[in-house]
C-alpha cells in the first residue's frame, strides 16, 4: 500500500514539473470541446441549388418563393438547359436542383379546377428534383426537405382552392399529425453530440496517457530501474492508472460544466449515479492503455495502437452513426466497445435523467470488460516484466 | 568464505541467438568480480538474469542464497542495480530521487535520513541534493544513480559499465568508493571497457559471445598468457576464443 502510495506521488511530481502536460491536457480538449459542439452537426442547412425554370409563370415565380424563403437552401441562380445545370453540379456548385416544366402554369390550373362534386382528370403538374448522391444521408434529408417545401406549396394552393368553395382541406384531410419530441425538444444537435465528444476526450486521455506514460518509462530504462526494486509490476501499474482516473474524472466534469453553462445542455440525472458508471468505464480505458503498453515498445508504436483502437471504438460507439444502421454482425462487435455503453449512458443520464435502474445492463457491461481488460492487462504487463 | 552469486550452466536465447552460453561462476562475499567482454558478449544479458529481470532459457543461478527463478522479489530487496543507461527522473531534484528509491525499498523516517546522509557523503553529494537531476554533470548523474542503488545497504551491488564515458578524475573517485562498498562487505559485480579499472578488481572473468572464457585475477591472467597489460590479455583471450570457435 505505502508502495503504491509512492508511486501515485511519483506520477504527480512529474505533472507537477511538467506544467506543459498540464496545459495539454487541459486546453485542447478544451478548444476540441467548442468547436466540435459547434461543428458536428447533422443538420443539413443551406444546401446550394439551381433552378431550370422553362415556364417563368407566376405559378412557377411563387413555388420557387417557398424554396427561396427556406434557411435550409441557397439559391444560387438560374440555369439555361440542364446541361447547365449538369456542369454547375459536375462543378460542385450546387448540390440540388429543381426543374420546372414548360407547362408548369398550366396543369396546375387544370389540377385546381375542382368542382364541389370531383376532381379533373389526369395528374399534378410534373417537377423535377436532382440531388448529388455523393453523400448520401445529407442527400437523402436535402430531398425530403425539397420534397416537404414543394408538398407544402402544392398543399396550400389546394386550401386556397377549397376555402373558395367554403370548404377546408383539414377536415377533408385522412391523418392529422400531432408531434412530440422527447428529450431534446428543440432538436439542438451540440445536445447530443457534446455529451459524445466529452466520451471520445476522456477516452483518449485515459487511454493515451496510461499508455504513453508507461512507454515512456520503458524507452528510458527507468521501468527496469523500478523493477529491480521490491515493488510488485501491480504497484506500478495501479500507481500509474489512479493519477489519469483522477484526472479523467476531472476532464468529465470540466466537459460537463462547459456543456452546461456553454451549450445550455441540461443535466437531470445523478452527479454521483454519474461518477459511478464512469468509474466502470475507465477500468476498461485504462485497462487498455495498460494493454497497449505491454505491447508497444517506442511511444511511436504506442500512438499508433492506440489509433487503432481508438478509431474503432469511436466509429463503432454510436457517437455519430446510431448503432441500430449498422449490420446485424457489426453490433454484435459493438456490445464490445466499452465507448459504446458510456456514450449511451452519459446522454441518457444528463438528457433523460437515467439512473441505476434504467441503466443497469450498460453498467454491468461496462464493468464486464472493465474486469476482463484489466485484469488482462495486469496479467500481461506482470508476465512481461518479469 | 561465503558465497554471494553462484551460476550453474546459466544460458539465455533469443530465438536462435545464445545470448549467453552455459555460464558457470561463483563469487564470494565483498569480492569486486570484474566481468569483461566486447559489446553484444552478453554481460548485461547475464546481469539481468542474475538481477531477476529476465528469465534465463535453462540452467540456473544463485545470488544472496535465492534462486534466481523462483525467489526473484527476495532477490530484489538484497541487490542494488545500476544499469548502463542512466535511468533515474531527470525531471526530480537530486533529494527527491533518493527519497523514491530509498521508499521503493521500504525505508523511511530517521531510517531514510540517516542513509541519505551517509551516502550523500560517501558520494559528495550534499551539494547538489536540490538540483534539477538533468541540471547536474553526467558524472554526478552515474554517482545519483550509484547512491540509488546503494541506500538500502545491499548485499551485492550490480554496476553495468557504471563509468562510461566518465573522465579519468570522476572515474578514480568512482573506484575508490567501490572499493570502500566492498572494504564494509558489499560484493560488487562490475562490467567495464576499461583495462586500467579491471586493474582493482579481485577476479576478472572474460566473456566471449556468451560463454566464459578465462576467469582469474588479473595477475594471475597477465602470468597465464604472458602479457603485461590487462588489455593485451583481454584480446589475446578473445582471439583464442574465436578461432576455437570457428575451428569448432
Amino acid at each position: 500500500m505505502k508502495l503504491l502510495w509512492l508511486i501515485i506521488w511519483k506520477e504527480f511530481q512529474h505533472l507537477r514539473r511538467d506544467p506543459g502536460s498540464i496545459r495539454l491536457l487541459i486546453g485542447p480538449p478544451l478548444i476540441q470541446l467548442f468547436i466540435l459542439g459547434y461543428a458536428m452537426n447533422t443538420e443539413v442547412k443551406n444546401t446550394p441549388y439551381a433552378v431550370l425554370d422553362r415556364c417563368a409563370c407566376p405559378a412557377s415565380a411563387s413555388l420557387l418563393a417557398s424554396t427561396a424563403s427556406s434557411p435550409l437552401f441557397k439559391f444560387k441562380g438560374f440555369a439555361r438547359s440542364e446541361t447547365e445545370l449538369r456542369e454547375w453540379m459536375d462543378q460542385g456548385r450546387i448540390r440540388a436542383a429543381l426543374l420546372i416544366p414548360p407547362d408548369f402554369s398550366r396543369r396546375v390550373e387544370e389540377r385546381l379546377q375542382l368542382t364541389p362534386t370531383g376532381f379533373p382528370d389526369g395528374e399534378g403538374a410534373p417537377i423535377g428534383i436532382w440531388v448529388d448522391g455523393q453523400d448520401a444521408s445529407s442527400s437523402g434529408v436535402a430531398r425530403g426537405y425539397l420534397t416537404s417545401i414543394l408538398n407544402q406549396w402544392s398543399q396550400e394552393r389546394l386550401t386556397q382552392k377549397l376555402r373558395a368553395q367554403g370548404r377546408n382541406l383539414r377536415d377533408l384531410m385522412p391523418l392529422h399529425v400531432d408531434t412530440r419530441i422527447a428529450f431534446n425538444p428543440l432538436l439542438e444537435s451540440s445536445w447530443y453530440m457534446v455529451p459524445g465528444i466529452a466520451v471520445i476526450l476522456i477516452t483518449m486521455i485515459t487511454c493515451m496517457m496510461t499508455a504513453f506514460s508507461i512507454v515512456r518509462e520503458k524507452e528510458s530504462g527507468t521501468l527496469e530501474q523500478l523493477l529491480v526494486t521490491p515493488i510488485k509490476p501491480i504497484h506500478i501499474v495501479l500507481g500509474k492508472a489512479l493519477p489519469f482516473f483522477i484526472i479523467g474524472i476531472f476532464q468529465l466534469s470540466f466537459a460537463l460544466t462547459v456543456a452546461r453553462l456553454w451549450f445550455g445542455i441540461p443535466f437531470l440525472g445523478s452527479y454521483w449515479e454519474l461518477g459511478l458508471f464512469c468509474a466502470a468505464y475507465m477500468l476498461s480505458s485504462l485497462g487498455i492503455g495498460i494493454l497497449i503498453s505491454t505491447v508497444a515498445k517506442t511511444l511511436q508504436q504506442a500512438l499508433f495502437i492506440t489509433w487503432f483502437f481508438l478509431l474503432f471504438f469511436m466509429l463503432l460507439s454510436g457517437f455519430f452513426l446510431p448503432v441500430e444502421n449498422m449490420p446485424g454482425w457489426v453490433q454484435i462487435i459493438t456490445r464490445a466497445n466499452p465507448v459504446r455503453y458510456f456514450m449511451f449512458v452519459l446522454r441518457s443520464i444528463l438528457l433523460k435523467g437515467s439512473g441505476f435502474m434504467d441503466l443497469w445492463r450498460e453498467g454491468v457491461s461496462m464493468l464486464a470488460i472493465g474486469a476482463v481488460v484489466f485484469t488482462g492487462a495486469v496479467a500481461l504487463f506482470h508476465r512481461k516484466s518479469g | 568464505m561465503e558465497t554471494s552469486i553462484e551460476t550453474r550452466d546459466l544460458t539465455r536465447r533469443f530465438g536462435d541467438f545464445v545470448a549467453v552460453d552455459r555460464l558457470t561462476l561463483r563469487v564470494e562475499r565483498g569480492e569486486v568480480f570484474g566481468f569483461l567482454g566486447a559489446n553484444g558478449a552478453g554481460k548485461t544479458t547475464a546481469i539481468r538474469m542474475l538481477c531477476g529481470l529476465l528469465q534465463p532459457s535453462s540452467g540456473s543461478g544463485k545470488v544472496a542464497g535465492c534462486d534466481i527463478q523462483t525467489e526473484t522479489d527476495r532477490i530484489r530487496s538484497r541487490i542494488g542495480y545500476m544499469p548502463q543507461k542512466f535511468a533515474l527522473y531527470p525531471d526530480f531534484s537530486v533529494e527527491m530521487n533518493l527519497q523514491l528509491y530509498g521508499g521503493l525499498y521500504g525505508l523511511q523516517g530517521d531510517v531514510l535520513r540517516t542513509r541519505m546522509e551517509t551516502v550523500g557523503k560517501l558520494l559528495s553529494l550534499e551539494p547538489l541534493l536540490s538540483r534539477r537531476t538533468d541540471s547536474i554533470p553526467w558524472g554526478w548523474q552515474q554517482r545519483l544513480n550509484l547512491a540509488c542503488a546503494i541506500l538500502h545497504q545491499p548485499e551485492i551491488v550490480f554496476l553495468d559499465e557504471p563509468t562510461a564515458s566518465v573522465d579519468p578524475v570522476s572515474r578514480r573517485q568512482f573506484w575508490d568508493i567501490i572499493a570502500e562498498l566492498a572494504a564494509s562487505g558489499t560484493t560488487i559485480f562490475v562490467t567495464s571497457h576499461y583495462m586500467d579499472e579491471v586493474e582493482y578488481c579481485g577476479r576478472v572473468a572474460i566473456l566471449v559471445q556468451g560463454g566464459l572464457a578465462a576467469l582469474d585475477s588479473p595477475a594471475g591472467l597477465k602470468k597465464t598468457y604472458g602479457h603485461t597489460s590487462l588489455g593485451d590479455v583481454f584480446l589475446d583471450v578473445v582471439e583464442r576464443a574465436q578461432t576455437r570457435g570457428t575451428a569448432a
